[in-house]
């Protein structure tokens, strides 16, 4: 438990808490005590005194009582509401934060699952610690509270009912441990549930194709009988709670009216403070159980916590260094080392990359292209070696203006949602005029389908470009490289997995988009390769042969396959 | 059992939904004797406690009330647990039936929907319909028993009392109406917001490394901000709104409780009641307050269940498909012949009067632009989709005449994306073979595929787990992961949806060689837009806008069919250099 703690507390750090409204719930909790134990003492005098003749005062009172702990108990919703909404919201938004400030590498590994619930809705547990601290304070403070006044109508039933504070803590605890069990169970069965469903439903077409209905039902069955069982457990569990509410009522009838009624009979004290006394002492308990359900959900999101508490300690990208308002020099690629993991990538990687030339990459699936363009754009750091421009190191920049000098045009989903200006403009900070908007759609060849689609610019692109051909989508991402006016220009398998007429219409775009910049582009078709000004064979993560795409023809038998494929009729390729 | 349905076509669904779904009626019939229970020793309460507070305080009194109230905590703590089962297992019955009927669903159907909708339906619409139907024939009953019980006997102490509990009533009915639905659009606007937020954050994460390269981080902050504090807001409104009902339905309870205690202590000062009426009096109304809520939540709520009941019965009552008469015609070899086959999609024509044939131990290549129909005739095959007109057929016999079963035993399917679901590699390898196969065979097969040499790489050899948390695979990879599948299984018709697509050109050489390597003289039907299996392929089928274009070799049409020469002509650019 104390780790626990130690784990919300560290996720609280350097995040702005709004005391003044926590401060107020305590404050507004502890008026709320108050007020019940009062309400219920006029209670019990009205009780006595409605035995001879009811007292309007009284009754005034009471409605006044009445109006005020209304207004008090709204008010505690509404202030804690606030507060812990705010407590979500902010670490909501550190963790956003942070999640821009992660390297790409954290993205990569398992821990890059579920970042997005981790914003979404893990937000949410982070106010369970304040709402445990202040129902915890509340419950201690009002059952002194009652106490004290139990202790004033007659002491010797009041120290009777003592008795019922560790059978309430006993039967809290048992709660809370089974409730904590069941609910784990219950949430790992509805995910696995979940899980299954999601992969399935998607995937209906391969268990049809292959007759497999009736064991994917039987599978489906015993997923849901699983998860009923569970279900079934947990409410269990509330029973035991319920139970044991009843049997502290029980207990504490039987201590009020057995004791209590031989003290009436002696006179020693009035029917009203009898009931008094029996509503004060079931107010205690009823407390004490809210806090070990509190508890409950408290354990069981520790887990969720530390989850958070992991994304906020991983370490960010930094962005100090120079700015790179230096002179157009190769890139020289020395010695570079990557691995992924374990998994070695590059290994001893030599090579350069002259200015102002068009470098091409061709090479297996596996043999390192994508993972060097993620180096030279320092997605990723380099385990060993390095890359420098010119001489300098390129880690010596500023990441921020590093990054700024590059376009990449990547292979897949190129498109954000949100209007195609808004993709075409992004990250462009200056004012962009209508006229450079559309000359520069007209060299991407998009300013035709744009203007024909309804809305023209300022129509919108569904959830990952859907409602655009996959041709479109690449030439809207060359428009998008276009406007940034990138001295690098990265270019990755730009032309794969599209028809014919697409792939032209992407290659025409791209030629214009290639014009007098440095330009490394990593092909899958000979016929992009044949123009390069120096062709890099990669192989196993080093390279295997360089030069131009004649030398390559002659010396290096990967090329030779390479460019036999695609003259024996490959895939329909640019003609850049 | 009154479901209030306003179309007709509602009482069908929900007559299906209760006839389909197999309810665990024993169950029910248990919670529902609990509830009654509960109710009735609800009923003794007010005057159990009455009598203990009335003052009369000997012991016989004390023990009969000790005993009641053990006895009240028995039946409560079994009303609680005995009401959960029926309710459990009634839901997991609504998702085997969904999921049953899932499993057999037209594929138009299941292609015309989300399928996140559809998993919504299954695992969201399933437990809410379920849980609230049996709450409605649990517990609506008892309800309206206590009800009328509690009035019989308030009215049985004094007729006044009776009409001072009902004097607030239509307020609190008018305001139950009014809450409920502005509950119901402050929850949707949360849930729409927490989509919002969800959505914007999943296709950023994706979409990180654009967020770099084109260094947009403040922007994003910015705009995530945005959406985080609309959530912010629209939980604020939800809770703004709880106040506000906590504020009202506290004012009306106080009203109600004025109300009778004035009545109260009017009627005891003349005497018309006793104390001990009185005082049980005073219980009842508090509860009987509870129960008219409950009650007037069963008729607000009825909108929901509606819903929820809607789509699980439109699910349940979604076409499913026809199995096929079996045994009147038998394919006698491996060739498939299309006749004029049109097919189309709502109103999109996807074939038109196809003819051509596959012919038996032959490779055959569909070819052709996006659109032109390739993929769908596939599905017509294997009868993913009915033919709209003409016939698809099998060595002889109409597809039409065989049942699924029959029919799609006889095809191996290697989809575009190679899907696979998770699991152990010796899972992913041998799913859909019902035959025990041994790892040795598996291994075997994984050495003719090529794929061996892909899992030498993994420690744990067929227990690896793949996909979902475990080694992920290249495309390439897990191309020949299903290609060594399909030789396990040995179906007589390959059917092969753009395998090489996606692939570098290594890998697509890789993945062709073991096509043709794995599967000779097999039928095999590839639809593909690479033309080096086009080559490699004995005929070639044109399709353009769903009608054949050409049909015949690859050189032949090569040589004298002009579209074809069109689809090849980008090639042309590496033709000069040979």
């Amino acid at each position: 438990m104390i780790k626990a703690f130690k784990r919300y507390t560290k996720v609280f750090k350097g995040i702005r808490l709004p005391w003044g409204l926590l401060f107020l719930v305590v404050a507004v909790s502890v008026v709320r005590s108050h007020l019940e134990v009062e309400t219920l003492t006029l209670t019990a005098s009205i009780i006595d005194g409605s035995q001879g003749s009811v007292r309007t005062d009284e009754l005034v009172r009471y409605i006044e009582f009445l109006l005020l702990s209304c207004i008090v108990s709204v008010a505690f919703n509404y202030i804690s509401g606030l507060a812990y909404q705010k407590i979500n919201l902010s670490v909501r938004l550190k963790l956003w934060n942070k999640m821009m400030r992660l390297p790409t590498r954290y993205y990569d590994s398992d821990s890059g699952n579920g970042l997005v619930t981790r914003v979404t809705s893990d937000a949410d547990s982070a106010s369970n610690y304040f709402q445990l601290m202040i129902d915890l304070f509340t419950a201690v403070y009002a059952g002194i509270v009652a106490y004290h006044r139990m202790f004033t109508f007659q002491s010797a039933m009041a120290a009777a009912s003592l008795l019922i504070i560790p059978l309430t803590l006993g039967i809290g605890a048992v709660y809370g441990a089974l409730s904590y069990r069941a609910g784990a169970e219950c949430r790992n069965r509805l995910a696995d549930t979940m899980g299954y469903l999601a992969e399935r439903v998607r995937g209906l077409k391969l268990i049809r194709s292959f007759r497999m209905m009736d064991e994917e039902e039987k599978r489906g069955n015993d997923l849901f009988r699983k998860q009923c069982g569970a279900d079934i457990r947990l409410s269990l569990v509330s029973m035991v709670q319920l139970a044991g509410m009843e049997i502290i009522g029980c207990i504490s009838i039987v201590i009020s009216f057995v004791l209590g009624g031989k003290l009436v009979a002696e006179g020693r004290i009035t029917t009203g403070i009898l009931i008094g006394f029996y509503s004060l002492s079931a107010l205690g308990a009823t407390r004490v159980v809210a806090v070990f359900a509190t508890l409950g959900s408290f354990a069981q999101n520790t887990g969720v916590m530390q989850k958070i508490g992991l994304v906020l300690e991983a370490e960010e990208e930094s962005d100090a260094g120079y700015e790179m308002d230096v002179k157009d020099e190769d890139l020289n690629i020395k010695h570079l080392d990557f691995a992924y993991e374990t998994c070695p990538v590059l290994k001893d990687l030599v090579c350069t990359i002259p200015k102002g030339r068009v470098t091409a990459i061709v090479g297996t699936n596996g043999a390192g292209k994508t993972t060097l363009f993620k180096l030279l754009e320092r997605m990723y750091e380099p385990g060993g070696g390095g890359i420098c421009f010119g001489e300098t190191d390129i880690g010596e920049f500023s990441l921020s203006s590093w990054r700024k000098s590059f376009a990449i045009v990547a292979q897949d989903k190129p498109l954000l949602s949100g209007t195609i200006r808004e993709n075409i403009l992004y990250g462009v900070e200056r004012p962009v005029s209508e006229e450079e908007l559309h000359q520069v759609a007209k060299m991407a060849g998009i300013y035709d389908f744009v203007m024909e689609t309804p809305g023209g610019f300022d129509a919108q692109v569904g959830p990952g470009g859907s409602n655009f051909s996959g041709g479109q989508q690449q030439c809207i991402a060359i428009a998008r490289a276009m406007m940034r006016n990138p001295d690098y220009l990265l270019l990755d398998e730009a032309t794969s997995n599209l028809d014919v007429k697409s792939e032209r219409q992407v290659s025409l775009a791209l030629q214009n988009l290639m014009k007098g910049r440095t330009t490394v582009l990593i092909a899958h078709n000979y016929s992009a390769t044949r123009f390069a000004d120096q062709v890099i064979v990669m192989n196993g993560g080093q390279i295997e042969a360089s030069g131009t795409p004649e030398e390559l023809l002659e010396k290096n038998e990967y090329y030779r396959i390479f460019a036999k494929e695609a003259l024996s009729g490959a895939k329909a390729g640019g003609t850049f | 059992m009154g479901v209030r349905k306003k179309e007709n076509g509602s009482w069908r669904e929900f007559g299906y939904y209760l006839k389909t779904v197999r309810l665990p009626w024993l169950w029910i019939a248990v919670a529902f004797i609990c509830s009654m229970l509960y109710n009735e020793v609800m009923l003794h309460l007010p005057s159990t406690t009455a009598g203990l507070l009335s003052g009369s305080l000997d012991n016989q009194v004390l023990m009969d009330a000790i005993c009641f109230y053990v006895f009240f905590t028995i039946v409560l703590c079994a009303d609680t647990a005995l009401r959960c089962p029926a309710q459990h297992l009634g839901v997991r019955n609504a998702r085997k039936a969904l999921w049953k009927r899932m499993l057999h669903i037209r594929m138009d159907y299941y292609d015309s929907h989300d399928p996140s909708e559809l998993m919504s339906t299954i695992t969201n619409d399933a437990s809410e319909s379920m849980k609230d139907l049996v709450r409605y024939i649990v517990a609506f009953i008892p309800d309206v028993y206590y009800t009328v019980r509690a009035l019989q006997m308030i009215s049985s102490y004094n007729i006044w009392l009776m009409v001072s509990i009902f004097m607030l009533l239509p307020l609190k009915f008018v305001y139950m109406v009014y809450l409920g639905r502005r509950k119901f659009r402050t929850q949707a606007g949360v849930y729409r917001e927490i989509g919002g937020l969800t959505a914007y954050l999943a296709e950023r994460v994706r979409g990180l490394s654009l967020i770099k390269t084109y260094t947009n981080e403040a922007q994003e902050l910015k705009n995530g901000e945005e959406a985080a504090k609309k959530l912010f807001d629209a939980n604020m409104r939800v809770k703004k709104l709880e106040c506000l009902d906590t504020a009202v339905s506290t004012m009306i309870g106080l009203a109600q409780n004025m109300i009778v205690m004035v009545f109260g202590v009017v009627l005891l000062q003349r005497g018309a009641i006793t104390m001990q009426q009185w005082v049980s009096f005073f219980m009842f109304s508090a509860t009987l307050s509870n129960t008219f809520t409950a009650l007037i939540g069963y008729w607000t709520g009825m909108k929901t269940v509606q819903g929820s009941l809607s789509r699980a019965a439109h699910m349940l009552m979604a076409p499913k498909e026809e199995e096929g008469e079996t045994g009147t015609e038998k394919p006698e070899h491996k060739g498939i012949t299309f006749e004029e086959v049109s097919f189309s999609y709502g109103d999109k024509p996807a074939l038109r009067e196809a003819s051509f044939t596959i012919p038996d131990g032959k490779a055959t290549a569909i070819v052709g632009l996006c659109g032109s129909g390739k993929t769908t005739s596939l599905n017509l095959i294997e009868r993913f989709y009915e033919a709209g007109g003409g016939r698809v057929i099998l060595g002889g016999a109409d597809v039409r005449k065989l049942s699924l079963k029959e029919l799609r035993e006889r095809f191996g399917y290697v989809q575009q994306g190679a899907e696979i679901f998770s699991g152990t590699l010796r899972e992913a390898l041998t799913y859909g073979i019902r035959r025990s196969v041994s790892d040795e065979e598996i291994l075997a097969a994984a050495s003719e595929s090529g794929f061996l040499e892909v899992m030498k790489r993994w420690e744990r050899g067929l227990d690896t787990m793949v996909s979902a948390g475990g080694v992920s695979m290249s495309g390439g990879q897990r191309q020949r992961l299903v290609l060594t599948r399909e030789f396990l299984r040995n179906a007589e018709v390959l059917l092969l949806d753009e395998p090489t697509s996606a692939l570098d050109a290594v890998a697509a050489k890789e993945v062709q060689d073991a096509v043709f390597g794995l599967f000779p003289g097999k039928t095999k039907v590839i639809v593909t837009h690479d033309p080096e299996l086009m080559k490699r392929a004995d005929q070639v089928v044109l399709l353009s806008g769903g009608a054949v274009l050409g049909c015949g070799t690859y050189e032949e049409l090569k040589a004298g069919c002009e579209h074809f020469q069109e689809l090849l002509s980008a090639c042309e650019g590496e033709v000069d250099v040979q």
